[in-house]
């Protein structure tokens, strides 16, 4: 054993310094709680300016308009496209709107159990194409832009690829195209097990568990960490606003449609047909080498949920020759809300697009 | 080697012995209701012929069963063929003893498995290794609840609650088995959380034999929390979480159907209409949908 002592006086010492700096910590972190803040999530004023069911389409304007080609913007079916406008300063939408974008933005809403039997094809081909016409005919152009967000990007592949008359250019962010990838977790969990049984037993696969799904990604982090994170800081207000609006985000999770989300566990990820060419929705083969429009891909390089394995190969695959991939050193959220990235993501965007007007 | 096979002088002397003392008994056993009671041999025994007795319907009931009491032990205390008799009484004794040594043992076997696997948890720690996880204790009781339990459950329900009785024992079924799957799950993240902690306890230790400490108490939870997260990405990947995972959601998908086949039953009576009620109703209004949209777009043409 080594003669070295162990300096109890320190240690004590130590003990009544951290007990000191909770206990203050503590007290103003109450009165941070218990004050004034202002969480709000999507603060920007916007039209809704189209209704179909649950499904309503947004409409943000710029106060210059710099593109004449309106950018319509699919989120995903799982959590809510509110994360594109966090906070004044921390907005996707915002900083689009800056740069001369005009958005048009589908908010899915929350299906309830009626919407069970929505596949994949209603989405795409009855929602999404109803949608689109309504702004060629609003704005009296053929063609529009298309931007689409994780899973939304997936179905903004399908729908160019499917009706590539109706599309100028197509941005794609965090997309998974390739489903053949045993780098996310997320990848690997849906191979081997069989998570389509739960939108059966329920009706439709509720958010909340697929959320649960989510923080089991990494539970020492999302679910001990975090909060850990938010008791050390809790004193912030400033901090305190930005974690409430990040958990109001995450935790805002509307069920998915069973058939949809069997369709997508079944072709996508168990079977992969998307990237092969063999998807078929409502009967037609979805041929990627249709998608013959400028493509812009964006992914993150630490993305745990959509790898940079499962985004980077769809440039190789479209028809299209005007293709680009950036991939971002960040992960699956970060390229929408970390400081560095706001102001890289939307401006690179316009600037991209403003080129192919 | 010899056998002593009891005559059947013994065997009649038993049955007269059991016979009376059965008698006795019943003799009791009736003593104790304030009714008349009729001296042995058993026989009907008339009730009081009051208006009281004749409409209580609990006193008839009695008076039925002990009716059929008695013409029971009046058959037997004649014994016919008591050697035949006791010959059977003891085969079943037999087989009753062997279905429950047979449950006894696979209870010891379970237990023993289950004390021999708990035994293990603790014996030691090597960092990021998931080795000497041993879930087998789950599949232990499993395997008890398949042979033992389980056939309970599916004993074929009769009469008119048939339905209802099935539904109860489908639910009853799925209820344990999703649970000791999903224990299973809990107890696989509750390894890689008691390994994390015996491999900073180990570390801290070290440290303190070294004479070292962690000034700021930050610093050991940054260690922990780090140890345990890596412990959980290797658990998170691995082929038994993953067959653990698979396991728990179809046995969750399984209960919550039985659950809501047994709830469905319930509402039945309820004039509320059952999930299965309104899906078939949403599925027509899908399909009836659909079909109105195609022929607006053949009568309207695409827009």
């Amino acid at each position: 054993m080594a003669d070295k002592k162990i300096p109890v006086d320190l240690i004590l010492k130590n003990l009544a310094e951290q007990q000191k700096k909770t206990k203050l910590k503590f007290q103003k972190g109450q009165q941070v709680l218990t004050g004034k803040l202002e969480t709000k999530i999507s603060t920007i004023p916007f039209d809704v300016v189209y209704q179909e069911d649950r499904v309503k389409l947004r409409h943000y304007k710029p106060d210059h308009v710099q593109n004449q080609t309106p950018l319509l913007i699919v989120y995903a079916l799982i959590n809510r496209h509110t994360m594109l406008d966090l906070q004044p300063g921390r907005s996707v939408v915002e900083n689009l709107l800056k740069n001369g974008v005009e958005i048009f933005m589908i908010d899915w809403g929350y299906p309830t159990r009626k919407d069970q039997y929505q596949t994949i094809d209603d989405h795409i081909n009855g929602y999404m194409d109803n949608v689109v016409n309504f702004i060629c005919k609003k704005k009296k152009i053929s063609m529009i832009n298309l931007m689409g967000i994780c899973m939304g990007g997936t179905f903004s592949v399908i729908y160019s690829a499917l009706h590539p008359e109706k599309i100028k250019n197509l941005v794609l962010t965090v997309t998974p195209t390739n489903f053949k990838t045993d780098k996310g977790l997320l990848h690997i969990w849906m191979k081997q097990t069989k998570t389509e049984f739960l939108s059966d037993a329920y009706g439709n696969m509720p958010g909340d568990l697929m959320n649960l799904g989510f923080l089991l990604l990494n539970p020492a982090r999302l679910m001990i960490d975090k909060y850990v994170g938010f008791i050390r800081n809790m004193d912030n207000k400033s901090f305190v606003e930005n974690f409430v609006r990040m958990e109001k985000w995450i935790f805002d999770s509307p069920d998915v449609p069973a058939a949809t989300f069997k369709q997508f566990i079944t072709d996508c990820y168990k079977q992969n047909l998307l990237i092969q060419n063999k998807l078929r929705i409502n009967g037609t083969r979805v041929n990627l080498k249709n998608i013959t429009m400028p493509v812009l891909n964006f992914y993150g390089e630490y993305d745990h949920l959509v790898p940079p394995e499962a985004c980077e190969k769809i440039t190789q695959k479209v028809g299209s020759a005007d293709t680009e991939d950036i991939c971002f050193k960040t992960g699956h959220i970060g390229i929408y809300v970390s400081s560095k990235y706001q102001r890289e993501f939307a401006p690179t965007i316009a600037r991209w697009l403003a080129r192919r007007e | 080697m010899e056998t002593t096979q009891p005559s059947n002088r013994e065997k009649d002397g038993f049955m007269s012995l059991w016979t009376d003392l059965s008698s006795d008994l019943w003799q009791e056993t009736y003593k104790h209701f304030d009714f008349p009671i009729a001296a042995l041999p058993i026989a009907h025994i008339p009730w009081p012929d009051t208006e009281k007795y004749k409409e209580n319907k609990t006193c008839q009931f009695v008076e039925t069963a002990f009716d059929n009491i008695a013409t029971a032990m009046n058959l037997f205390i004649p014994p016919h063929h008591p050697a035949a008799y006791l010959d059977n009484m003891i085969s079943v004794a037999e087989v009753s003893t062997q279905m429950a040594l047979d449950s006894f043992e696979n209870m010891v076997e379970f237990q023993t498995e289950w004390l021999k696997r708990v035994s293990r948890i603790g014996e030691q720690t090597q960092a990021y290794r998931f080795d000497d996880i041993d879930p087998g204790i789950f599949n232990s009781f499993r395997r008890l609840y398949h042979q033992e339990i389980q056939k309970y459950l599916f004993i074929p329900q009769l009469g008119l609650p048939r339905d209802f009785h099935e539904n109860v024992n489908r639910f009853m079924d799925k209820m344990i088995l999703f649970f000791s799957h999903l224990m299973e799950l809990i107890y696989l993240f509750g390894a890689a959380f008691d390994k994390s902690g015996r491999v900073i306890q180990g570390h801290l230790g070290t440290m303190m034999v070294e004479g070292e400490i962690i000034e700021n108490p930050e610093q050991g939870y940054e260690q922990w929390i780090k140890t345990l997260e890596g412990h959980l990405m290797i658990l998170l990947k691995s082929e038994e979480f993953l067959t653990v995972l698979d396991q728990t959601i179809a046995s969750f998908a399984d209960y919550k159907k039985s659950r809501d086949d047994l709830f469905g039953h319930i509402i039945k009576a309820l004039p509320i209409p059952s999930n299965r009620d309104m899906d078939a109703v949403y599925k027509e209004l899908y399909d009836m949908r659909k079909r109105i949209n195609q022929i607006t777009e053949t009568i309207m043409g695409d827009p």
